[in-house]
């Protein structure tokens, strides 16, 4: 079995979180690693950039499908073993990698316990894989409740706002607090600073390291503009360039 | 006490109706006591096979399919040994996915819900046969075989035969049908799938009619649906027993 290495991308919305992952998973999956790709953004708009069709089972719908066998089976054993068959179900397997997407739960109550089962059913899959790969919509905790329990690397994404800055310190401290072991690291998108060197010692007072710049890039734009997916983008592109440095520090 | 004692005579009067209108039946018997040869998975249990590397898919969810584990006392109700393969073996079907249907057949001493569990925690040990991938929802069955399995010639009479081997582990005397064939032709079993879950459904549907309007949010202490939530922990306490018994194979 494997040991996936479990990657979060973290940060405040609109700091470019969707286009950090997707780019990964392209540039992992290029490398030859086997990688999962779990949209934890209940907008899901990381299938739509992956090129994964909208019409998937979502891990929500996987959720009120177990509340809805618990009410009417009863029967513990089923419902675990049921767990295993609508985790597989909602897997969109393709060529290049295997795409999960949290989706929204419309079942009232809280059912605290169906997120474990879920986690549980996660990480007993994740083992098939060399990397998870979390688009996060918001921190690191939605990971830790929802998906795995615990994570090796955390992308925080900033994008030179303070905003964006006081929300990586926040993910950060709830890293720290929640006891995760996982690395975490910066990347700076949308950058205009032409010296990398410049932006690391900024980063030099919140303690985390720089793991990578990613520039505007007008292809990407382009891009996104007529619907293409990460894998329409020419290998030169300068986001995936960027992405191939910060790879290799989830390694 | 269950009364599946309809239920299997539904079952077998369908395997001869469809026997009838052409489709082929295969039986064998399989002697009790001769050990029975196949490949097991040993320490990859988590693995999935993926969809590129599999050969054959039965009953995935856009097909019919169906698994029921039915539960008698009565000797005289079951073919004791036997597997019956109705429709085409692994090796004749294309490649693709196929509807697919596994009855289990099992005779105890005392046929109530224990056993009924134990026939189903049976039939997931397929799941450790090498090349085997099984996932079991709602009377709803769905196995991918690898290529690499084919090649190794593992054949539905095998796995009934791996089953029945389990079966008896856990006491039951055992008759096991494994159904390829059209849309139609497996869900003939329908009817007996859905008058089992309105039987079951009555049982316990009485009692749970007035905890299924969930209106008070979050306090456990108050939510109608502590019962259900109490089901989901106990299936979360399986799945960890069972993660500890897998990681003790090992």
């Amino acid at each position: 079995m494997k040991n996936a290495r479990i990657v979060a991308v973290c940060g405040k919305g609109g700091v470019g979180k969707t286009v950090m992952s997707g780019v990964l998973v392209r540039v992992l999956s290029e490398e030859g690693a086997r990688v999962l790709a779990v949209d934890a953004d209940p907008a899901m708009g990381l299938s739509y950039f992956l090129g994964v069709p909208a019409s998937i089972k979502t891990l929500g719908k996987v959720r009120e499908d177990l509340i809805s066998t618990a009410r009417a089976r009863r029967d513990p054993d089923e419902v675990a073993g049921a767990t295993d068959y609508l985790l597989l179900e909602a897997l969109r397997e393709t060529e290049k990698f295997d795409f999960l997407a949290m989706g929204r739960s419309q079942t009232r109550g809280c059912f605290c316990p169906v997120n474990s089962l879920l986690k549980a059913s996660i990480e007993k899959l994740a083992q098939n894989y060399d990397y998870v790969l979390v688009d996060a919509e918001a921190g690191v905790e939605q990971i830790n409740r929802e998906v795995m329990s615990d994570m090796d690397r955390i992308v925080v994404l900033v994008d030179g706002s303070q905003r964006s800055l006081r929300s990586m310190e926040l993910i950060q401290q709830m890293a720290e607090d929640m006891h995760l072991k996982a690395r975490v690291g910066v990347v700076m998108n949308r950058s205009k600073e032409s010296d990398d060197n410049g932006l690391a010692k900024d980063m030099v007072p919140f303690k985390i390291p720089l793991w990578g710049v990613m520039r505007e890039d007008e292809e990407l734009r382009r891009n996104d503009a007529v619907g293409k997916s990460v894998f329409d983008l020419p290998p030169d592109s300068p986001v995936l360039q960027s992405a191939r440095k910060a790879a290799r520090f989830l390694a | 006490m269950l009364d599946h004692d309809r239920f299997i005579l539904e079952c077998r009067a369908i395997a001869e109706k469809l026997s009838r209108e052409g489709l082929e039946v295969r039986r064998f018997q399989v002697p009790p006591e001769t050990p029975f040869a196949v490949t097991l998975k040993g320490d990859n249990r988590c693995a999935i096979i993926g969809a590129a590397d599999t050969a054959v898919e039965l009953g995935h969810p856009i097909t019919a399919s169906f698994c029921l584990g039915l539960v008698t006392e009565r000797k005289d109700l079951i073919a004791e040994g036997q597997v019956a393969v109705i429709g085409q073996e692994l090796e004749e079907l294309l490649p693709g996915r196929h509807s697919f249907a596994l009855i289990v057949l099992a005779q105890v001493a005392n046929p109530g819900e224990a056993a009924t569990r134990a026939v189903m925690t049976s039939i997931y040990s397929l799941d450790l046969l090498a090349g085997c991938m099984v996932r079991i929802a709602s009377n709803r069955i769905w196995i991918r075989i690898s290529q690499e399995a084919l090649d190794r010639r593992l054949t539905l009479k095998d796995m009934g035969a791996f089953l029945l081997s389990e079966l008896k582990k856990h006491g039951f005397a055992a008759e096991i049908i494994l159904l390829t064939g059209t849309t139609e032709q497996v869900s003939e079993i329908r009817s007996v799938a859905e008058e089992m879950a309105e039987e079951r459904s009555i049982r316990y549907g009485e009692a749970l009619v007035e905890k299924m309007a969930c209106e008070t949010g979050l306090d456990c202490d108050d939510c109608p649906e502590t019962d259900t939530c109490r089901i989901l922990k106990n299936a979360v306490a399986v799945k960890k027993r069972k993660r500890g018994a897998n990681q003790g194979n090992r």
